[in-house]
């Protein structure tokens, strides 16, 4: 049953509500992800090994995600792996790592038991493939973030 | 070590999260905006069932889950029940800080309406409070600007 609210003639009733959450916040990298983006300045991807079963993560954390043993040694990983999943993105939505269309892909990178996400680059969307080998494409100017990657291409 | 710590202390990343939402209302809500907005009177909504009278009014009573379709007009002045401070700034806060978060039965009801107050110490849990109204109406809770006491 309709509620029967009375108002003035011409006023359409409200149905929705329309907001708006801006929020701007600051938090410190810590000491895993501080070097992991640190090296990837250099140029380089690591990853972390773990103590109990010996998985590598990427990216670096002080507990395995497997087992739940500390975490120890850190490992240089390739910047070449293979692409296991991926999607091609069509909708534009705040944060985005690019403009759309783009396509998203977890690879898992050689010497990595976990994937790391990333976007595709100088490939037709209808050549992607799962198992499909790819290497990272370096930025020029690099400065710390997952940026540093442009973006993950075929490998030749 | 030193240096370590200064290394962490200065990896500050700095983000912003940008969010816009459009709520739907609902039948309830929506009544009760679009009067309030028209006609700055607050309705609340009455469970056939057992009689409770939720303000703002919503589609199933709170207390026993009966569907109700029958508001009727509560307020405008209420009782506080429950009073919190807010004094630290944040964005769209809906007053200058420091203010007062308010859970007030309006006359008529048997439930809260969350609101705000300014900062005074009259605020406390039994005062009695009446609405002070938005001049400019937007179809939100904020058409009411906040709760004052009833004798100023």
């Amino acid at each position: 049953m309709a509620l029967e609210v009375a108002r003035p003639p011409g006023g359409s009733p409200v149905d929705e509500v329309r907001g708006h959450i801006d929020i701007l916040f600051r938090h410190t990298l810590g000491p895993y992800y501080e070097r992991f983006f640190r090296e990837m300045a250099n140029g380089k991807i690591m990853g972390i090994k773990c103590t109990g079963c010996g998985v590598v993560l990427i990216p670096p954390r002080p507990y395995c995600s497997f087992c739940y043993a500390p975490t120890g040694e850190w490992v240089e990983l390739s910047d070449e792996g293979r692409i296991m999943t991926y999607t091609r993105v069509h909708m534009p939505f705040p944060g985005q790592p690019a403009e759309p269309p783009y396509t998203f892909a977890f690879i898992m990178l050689d010497g990595a038991d976990v994937h790391f996400p990333h976007i595709l680059g100088e490939v037709d969307p209808g050549e992607v493939a799962v198992g499909m080998r790819v290497k990272a494409r370096w930025a020029e100017d690099r400065k710390g973030t997952l940026h540093d990657i442009e973006y993950f291409r075929p490998a030749t | 070590m030193e240096e370590d710590k200064e290394r962490l202390m200065s990896s500050v990343r700095e983000q912003r999260g940008d969010v816009s939402y459009r709520w739907s209302t609902g039948e309830a809500v929506g009544a009760f905006l679009s009067t309030l907005r028209d006609s700055e009177r607050l309705l609340g909504s009455v469970c056939p069932e057992c009689g409770v009278v939720s303000c703002p009014p919503a589609s199933c009573c709170e207390r026993c889950g009966t569907s109700s379709s029958e508001l009727r007009e509560v307020g405008p002045s209420g009782v506080v029940m429950v009073v919190a401070r807010q004094s630290a700034g944040f964005p769209s806060a809906p007053l200058d800080v420091p203010f007062r978060y308010v859970l007030i039965k309006l006359a008529g009801a048997d439930t809260t309406l969350l609101h705000v107050a300014k900062d005074d110490e009259r605020i406390v849990p039994g005062a009695v409070v009446v609405p002070e109204f938005a001049p400019e109406k937007s179809g939100t809770m904020m058409d009411i600007a906040y709760f004052r006491p009833e004798e100023d």
